[in-house]
């Protein structure tokens, strides 16, 4: 029980290790190994929930060692109400990733080895204490993440993988200048005390009373470390202007990498700003936070009408996970209790919904290889799958809805929240962002139009040749993808009636931190 | 310790050098030609692991010093050395009946280096400084047959003479406004003479000098030669050329400015800085603010051309070129943390970049040549050849979790730490610049099919010899980016003698 966010850690690290020893055509024995040391962390995970105490907003399942004396780094792990709740969606969405990794057939080990890796990283970032093992953990998820796309992706997965990985070191080394600004100058003014990257420590100090000069701008230090941090997160959310990498690798990217990318990645942008902008930095958060909530209101937005002009079903999908940040944002900026709570909850939610989405997306390409809504001269790709696929339609009605936040389902929750957060601070901002729910909508229930409805006009694309002819049938879920789907879908309707758990686990660590941005 | 024992090392390396020269006149067998070279580097490490020592003593009146800088770097050239040996063994590029002489040569230069590192006399740093250029330009043209190798050699020439004429010439006027030749006779200058009594030609005296070490370093804008010289060369002599030289040259250049050219503070009466306060270097020259922009400049050279490049050789000469400024960072703050700093890096820079280059060097025996699509799918042919480049490249990255993040971290501490937070960020852009053409090389072995036919017969690539010493610098890259407490040890131990 002590050390048990190291184990949820790096059982995929063994689990890679193990992989590594088997025979490369052993594809049942390496899938089942990857299964395995994912399941682990999962029990682990729900362990840790029923003994989590939700009363209490201090770190809970703490562990800390001296890692390296000479910079004073502690291996230090530790969560609470901010990253319980996303390190139970890592432990859920790794868990399912690997089910929905069916479609790879080439390399087995490799893919599996980087997928655990990617476990291992994505894991450790919501659970550090220390700002540098943090920082490592970040880190260690771009190579696998460049290798999973650049190899086992799409047609322009080379591209799309070179650019998430540039896009991304760009924020993280940022993030290490920022980071150890921040090292620097927790010895204090008077330049007496240890210098720490320890995270609690570094909240407790006042960061006001220095200033530093940047490109010949004399500027507050926080302001200046905030903004730092602050495009490091942003790339990851992503936040417009930094979002263009978002869109090719999700398209780009295996089923079950977009799912782990959509999934959790994105979360980790908003995660690091709730502790790392919010948590160090409250005065220069609260001078930033309209801007932070018209960024949100853009990504709405603009995600938004990106997607309605989508002919690739992956990228629309893409675009709606941008959107869907947004309100995230939204929520994070207007420092409420009511706003902050949903953009955890809709942080969550949506890597349930975004997850589900993106994994029917992969059902459907497996069965007709290709993502055309409409295609290039013109035609239906799909159409009318609800007549021949009642059950896969059904299951993509519940991912849309949620998705696209109908009450009873878990996206309802926590837009309606954002919004009755956001309300008493921003009216007009509100007004504007409640509009993209009808966007939302608009564009969702457009897809599902011409996608399931009507007469049935879906087409397949031959691999060999690249030529589409009409498609005959579609196969039914196989189990693996029921796998993932149904507790997906089972979380999404639970959330969406029964919240109150899920919030309550969040509920007293947002509660001390909407105190300290008041 | 009398001077000739401090002067054994070379001593012994050059010894060892005649001796596999007359070698290689009767005894044909390679292997005996490798055994007495790795033996003789061995005894010269084993002399230095011997007689460390803590203080500073000065030996051939004023000539040497045998102190822990010194023998930090010596330890660091011989290892080099060492390593370059192993890595030349089994390349075709270097023609079975030139063996002797080549080894002669390397040992010749490993002594040249020492002497690098150790020189406090003027005279004795430019003749160090020639020793190493002389046989660095026999051991570029060593492939005769190739038009690059000799090209290369003759651009290495060219420039190098130039450069060295131009430090000598530099040297010339710090010997006619202070006086002495000795590192510490120029100190005594001036802990007697004022700052502002300093002629203005103090500081084109040791900007020139810069500029000659600063040709050694590969710094801009003195590093056009390094491009040529490294493609053209055999690639196991762009391997030693891209770290040992480089070493040396900033042992030279730490050596140089710290001991030479530093004020005396208000605090005593010989150069102190207790870690994080800087030393000050004289002349009118705002000496931190000029290394700053010949940093800034230095990376990005190194990285915006690396980005056009097809050559896997010409890209790794680029990267060098992109680390010096990397480097140089260090220096700009010269603050003792800085420093260490720079020492500390070379030591992953070496384990990084000598892999690079030696499994660069077998791709160029097997496949006939050092372009990417020679590269291309190594993955699926040689899949251990490429996971451990593609270790050496995200290290060279500076990516954690690997070493040469770790290498990265420090040099960025020491000038945060000094507040220089624009230049961070430049640097840091910089390393994601250099991301680009790294994976461009990963790019092509792991998402790329293969495209140069696999040549028939035996192939070079089947070597346990090659594939356990790659792995011996593979290890490394991967332990020291979590647990480097013993070197970053070292290091500071090998700057303590500035620091009291």
């Amino acid at each position: 029980m002590s050390n048990i966010l190291t184990w949820m850690t790096f059982t995929p690290l063994i689990g890679a290790l193990v992989i590594a020893f088997l025979p490369k055509t052993a594809d049942k024995a390496i899938r089942g190994t990857a299964a395995l040391f994912t399941a682990i962390p999962l029990v682990l995970s729900f362990i840790m929930l029923q003994n989590y105490d939700s009363a209490s907003a201090t770190m809970q399942f703490v562990e800390r060692t001296s890692w390296i004396p000479s910079l004073n780094v502690e291996y230090a792990m530790g969560i609470d109400g901010i990253s319980v709740l996303m390190v139970v969606l890592t432990a859920i969405i790794s868990f399912l990733a690997v089910f929905a990794s069916h479609s790879v057939k080439k390399m087995l080990k490799g893919y599996f080895m980087m997928l655990m890796l990617l476990h291992v990283g994505m894991m450790g970032v919501f659970c550090a204490l220390d700002f540098f093992l943090f920082y490592v953990y970040w880190e260690v998820m771009l190579l696998p993440m460049y290798f999973l796309v650049g190899i086992w992706g799409g047609e322009r997965k080379e591209y799309a993988a070179i650019k998430f990985f540039l896009y991304t070191l760009f924020g993280s080394v940022l993030m290490l200048v920022g980071m150890l600004a921040l090292y620097f100058y927790s010895k204090g003014a008077d330049g007496t005390a240890v210098a720490t990257f320890d995270i609690q420590k570094l909240m407790a100090m006042d960061w006001t009373q220095y200033s530093v000069s940047m490109f010949g701008y004399d500027m507050r230090f926080d302001r200046a470390v905030w903004w730092l941090l602050f495009i490091g997160f942003a790339v990851k959310v992503p936040i417009f202007p930094f979002h263009t990498w978002l869109p090719w690798a999700h398209v780009q990217a295996p089923t079950a990498v977009s799912v782990i990318l959509a999934g959790v990645l994105l979360k980790m942008g908003t995660y690091g700003i709730f502790r790392f902008n919010f948590g160090l930095f409250p005065e220069a958060s609260k001078e930033n936070a309209y801007l932070l909530a018209i960024l949100g209101i853009i990504n709405i937005i603009y995600g938004a009408f990106c997607a309605m002009a989508q002919k690739d079903l992956k990228k629309l999908v893409a675009y709606s996970s941008v959107s869907h940040m947004g309100y995230c944002l939204l929520g994070m900026a207007v420092f409420t209790p009511f706003g902050m709570a949903g953009a955890m909850l809709q942080m969550f939610n949506h890597g349930l919904s975004a997850a589900m989405m993106f994994m029917l997306v992969g059902v459907l390409y497996d069965r007709l290889h290709h993502r055309y809504i409409v295609t290039d001269d013109g035609r239906l790709g799909f159409g009318g799958i609800a007549q021949k696929a009642p059950v896969i339609t059904a299951v993509w009605t519940v991912a849309v809805f949620a998705s696209l936040g109908l009450p009873t389902l878990n996206g309802f929750i926590s837009e309606s929240m954002i919004f009755l957060g956001a309300w008493p601070v921003y009216k007009t901002e509100t007004i504007i962002a409640s509009i993209g729910v009808v966007l939302g909508a608009a564009y969702l229930l457009w897809m599902v139009q011409r996608v399931f409805l009507g007469p049935w006009t879906t087409l397949h694309k031959d691999t060999e040749t690249g030529t589409l002819h009409a498609a005959h049938e579609l196969e039914a879920l196989k189990l693996n993808e029921w796998i993932v789907l149904a507790p997906l879908a089972l979380m999404c309707v639970w959330i969406g009636l029964y919240p109150q758990p899920f919030l309550n686990l969040m509920k007293e660590s947002l509660g001390v931190l909407v105190n300290t941005l008041k | 310790m009398n001077s000739l024992l401090i002067a054994t090392p070379p001593m012994i390396l050059c010894g060892g050098s005649v001796l596999v020269l007359l070698m290689g006149l009767w005894i044909k067998s390679h292997k005996a030609l490798l055994i007495s070279t790795v033996l003789t580097l061995a005894a010269t490490a084993a002399f230095y692991l011997n007689f460390a020592s803590k203080e500073s003593q000065s030996a051939f009146a004023g000539m040497l010093v045998h102190d822990p800088l010194g023998n930090f770097f010596s330890i660091f050239s011989v290892f080099v050395t060492a390593i370059v040996v192993l890595v030349s063994a089994r390349s075709s590029e270097i023609k079975k009946d030139r063996r002797s002489e080549y080894y002669s040569i390397l040992l010749a230069l490993a002594s040249g280096l020492i002497f690098m590192s150790v020189s406090t006399h003027l005279l004795l740093i430019y003749l160090a400084v020639e020793t190493v250029s002389i046989l660095s330009y026999t051991l570029a043209g060593f492939n005769r047959e190739k038009g690059t190798s000799v090209e290369a050699s003759m651009k290495y020439v060219v420039y190098g003479s130039a450069a060295s004429a131009i430090m000598i010439y530099g040297m010339s006027f710090i010997y006619g406004l202070t006086g002495g030749l000795e590192l510490q006779q120029i100190r005594s200058y001036f802990e007697i003479t004022s700052p502002d009594q300093v002629p203005t030609m103090m500081w084109l005296a040791t900007l020139l000098v810069f500029a000659g070490i600063g040709y050694k370093i590969s710094a801009a804008p003195m590093h056009m030669w390094t491009p040529d010289v490294y493609e053209g060369s055999p690639t196991p002599v762009s391997a030693l050329l891209s770290v040992a030289p480089k070493a040396a040259g900033f042992a030279l250049l730490i050596r140089f400015f710290v001991t030479g050219f530093t004020f005396p503070t208000a605090v005593s009466d010989i150069a102190i800085a207790k870690s994080g306060e800087a030393f000050l270097i004289a002349g009118s020259l705002n000496w931190p603010k000029f290394l700053m922009f010949s940093s800034i400049l230095t990376m990005f050279m190194g990285n915006l051309a690396a980005l056009g490049q097809s050559s896997v050789k010409r890209i790794l000469a680029y990267s060098s070129i992109a680390h010096a400024g990397y480097m140089l960072m260090g220096m700009t703050t010269l603050t003792a943390d800085g420093i260490s700093a720079i020492a500390f890096y070379l030591v992953i820079y070496c384990f990084m970049n000598i892999g690079a280059f030696w499994v660069a060097s077998k791709v160029e025996d097997v496949f006939g040549g050092d372009q990417l699509r020679h590269f291309r799918g190594l993955v699926y042919r040689q899949p251990f050849y490429a996971v451990v480049m593609g270790v050496f490249l995200f290290s060279l990255v500076g990516l954690p979790p690997f070493a040469g993040f770790i290498g990265k971290l420090y040099l960025f501490q020491a000038i945060i730490a000094k507040g220089m937070y624009s230049f961070a960020i430049i640097a840091a852009a910089n390393s994601v610049i250099s991301l680009y053409y790294y994976v461009k090389i990963i790019k092509a072995m792991f998402l790329e099919s293969p495209e140069v036919k696999m040549p028939s017969g035996k192939l070079a690539f089947d070597s346990r010899f090659t594939m356990a010493f790659l792995l011996l610098l593979a290890i490394p890259n991967l332990i020291l980016g979590l647990y480097w407490e013993p070197v970053i040890k070292i290091a500071n131990e090998a700057v303590s003698i500035f620091v009291r």
